[in-house]
């Protein structure tokens, strides 16, 4: 760890480490991508222990007297540097490894047979070839070698059944202590290697968790500005949408307060007749009054409604209410964005639906939602046709054991190649910065999956597009 | 003077004919209401040239207060009749557009009839 290391600077062990690390850091080639080091430190580590163990090799070699096998592991070092040296100049990293593994190879067949052939610790640290394969280069490799290996078995299996094991070359007092060393290296090898393993294996786990978390990190926010952004378009909607209504409020209140002292004044004077007709105004204006506030009341209602996270709890709802409500927010949301925005809406309630257990809210943002890609759909074929009505066609309809909510446009249509896509989270068609491409998949996970409905799409593209909601009646 | 009053909340009517009852019956004013933008270029073109004072909504369905008064300023060049728009509080994009189209004056909504009546003074 960094840190610790960073925290206990005099200990020994520790700065070796250190030492060690930039000394590895020192074979990195120029122009790599921090990301993709690890492998490259894996590589090289490999191959500078391997050396080190081969020089530590020497030693014993020489305290055996085996010139052949010191100078064996002299050129094996040796090719090993040069090869490191290599690669931090460019040299390919696939086939430095193969020939470092090619050498070691050869190296471990002719140490086995002074070791004496088949029946001795040389013949198993073979395995280490597929193993450090498999490691430095990948699985193919690791077949490769897993293959020579047992080629190199073979050959000596065969070569021994014909003319009879090697004569061993080691002084026979010292070949319990040579063996000890050999199965030991061999087996010391073996557990690094396994470490290394289960230390890549964690390290990809944590990244792949982190990345999994990153993702549903970003997904949750993506799916708070698709809310934020239709919430943007609702509120500028509404604050048009409120501004009538209060018009109303005030004036007919001011008018009605003018009223009662012009009323004053007729009662004063006697004139019943006046005063009659007086009254009469006002209590019509009352009537509009009230009417109007009630108006104020249900916008504010839809707007706090959808501002808020969804309850999910079904309640028995107007439908044709809530889908009036939503499609005059969608249409002066849209126009409040949009000068230009032109389209006719037609609508069509059909008196029957009734009331219908849905989550409102979100069963509003579905309509919205559609009523905004719909009127997308119009203003793109408006731009590009002349003599164009655009239009936008809203209906309920009572069905057998549901009901009904179609959304048609007269627009661009959507081409066979995206119809298969459009539900897909983060699928768009729009330009960049235009549209999450949640909105449908949204939708269609309110309608079908909270809802037990259907969302149908029918379009024809260059004529338009229908997208009918079927709910449940229960 | 004539008023002509574009709006598609039809209470506008109810609620212009109160709030300028008196002027109303002293014959100072009389008011004219279209619920749309094409029913206001209706009434214009059947109109002979009448001073008239245009009194428009912004936001209706089908034809918008502003391509109303991108016609009328185009359209009626003698006299050229005053427009007044009805623009929604804080709508700064709207009220720079109308402008631009060559809009006389402009009003908020809630609508301040005191505020109006001294504005129709003046024009």
């Amino acid at each position: 760890m960094c840190c610790t290391a960073d925290m206990v600077p005099g200990w020994a062990p520790v700065n070796l480490f250190r030492m060690y690390r930039k000394f590895v850091d020192r074979f990195l080639p120029t122009g790599l991508h921090s990301t993709d080091l690890r492998a490259h430190r894996i590589f090289i580590n490999v191959l500078l222990i391997s050396a080190i163990a081969d020089l530590l090799g020497i030693g014993l070699a020489l305290q055996l007297q085996l010139m052949v096998i010191a100078a064996l592991l002299v050129m094996n070092a040796g090719i090993n540097l040069i090869l490191l040296t290599l690669y931090k100049y460019g040299f390919s990293k696939t086939l430095a490894a193969h020939l470092f593994l090619f050498q070691h190879a050869i190296s471990f067949m002719v140490q086995a047979w002074y070791q004496g052939g088949l029946v001795t610790p040389a013949t198993a640290a073979y395995f280490l070839l597929p193993a450090v394969a498999i490691l430095i280069l990948g699985k193919r490799a690791s077949v490769f070698w897993f293959v020579g290996m047992v080629i190199m078995i073979t050959s000596y299996y065969v070569y021994e059944t014909l003319y009879g094991a090697p004569v061993s070359q080691f002084p026979q007092d010292q070949k319990a202590y040579l063996f000890f060393g050999s199965v030991l290296g061999t087996n010391l090898s073996l557990f690094i290697l396994l470490l290394v393993y289960e230390n890549s294996k964690n390290k990809a786990y944590e990244l792949v968790e982190k990345k999994h978390h990153d993702l549903l990190a970003t997904q949750a926010q993506l799916i708070q500005s698709e809310k934020m952004a239709s919430l943007g378009e609702l509120t500028a909607g509404i604050a048009h949408e409120i501004q009538n209504p209060l018009n109303f409020v005030n004036n007919f209140a001011e008018v009605n307060t003018e009223l009662i002292d012009e009323l004053k004044a007729e009662i004063e004077k006697g004139n019943v007749s006046e005063a009659l007709a007086l009254t009469q105004a006002l209590r019509e204006n009352e009537t509009k009054i009230v009417h109007h506030g009630k108006r104020a009341d249900s916008i504010v209602k839809g707007m706090l409604q959808h501002s808020r996270a969804s309850s999910g709890q079904k309640e028995l709802t107007d439908l044709n209410s809530l889908v009036d409500e939503y499609q005059r927010l969608a249409y002066h949301g849209l126009r409040a964005k949009d000068k230009s925005f032109q389209v006719t809406l037609h609508t069509a309630y059909d008196e029957h639906v009734g009331k219908v257990p849905v989550v409102p809210q979100d069963l509003g943002r579905v309509v919205l939602n559609l009523i905004t890609n719909a009127s997308y759909a119009v203003t793109e074929r408006r731009k590009l046709e002349k003599n164009y009505e655009p239009t936008v066609w809203i209906a309920t309809r009572k069905q057998n054991d549901g009901v009904e909510i179609q959304i048609r446009d007269n627009g661009t249509g959507i081409p066979e190649r995206a119809l298969s896509k459009i539900f897909q989270p983060f699928f768009t068609t729009k330009p960049t910065g235009k549209g999450t491409g949640l909105g449908l998949s949204m939708s269609y996970d309110i309608v079908v999956k909270n809802h037990g409905g259907e969302l149908r799409v029918d379009t024809e593209e260059g004529k338009g597009t229908t997208f009918t909601i079927v709910l449940p009646n229960h | 003077m004539k008023i002509l009053v574009v709006d598609d909340e039809k209470d506008i009517k109810g609620l212009f004919e109160q709030r300028f009852r008196k002027e109303i019956k002293g014959g100072t004013v009389e008011f004219a209401f279209a619920f749309s933008g094409e029913e206001a270029i209706d009434y214009l073109d059947h109109l002979d040239h009448e001073a008239v004072l245009i009194l428009s909504d912004i936001n209706m369905p089908g034809m918008s207060g502003l391509e109303l008064l991108d016609r009328i300023k185009k359209k009626y060049h003698k006299p050229p009749p005053v427009v007044m728009m009805i623009t929604a509080y804080g709508d700064e994009e709207n009220h720079r557009l109308a402008k631009s189209l060559g809009a006389d004056d402009f009003l908020t909504k809630p609508v301040d009839f005191s505020l109006l009546k001294e504005k129709l003074k003046l024009a």
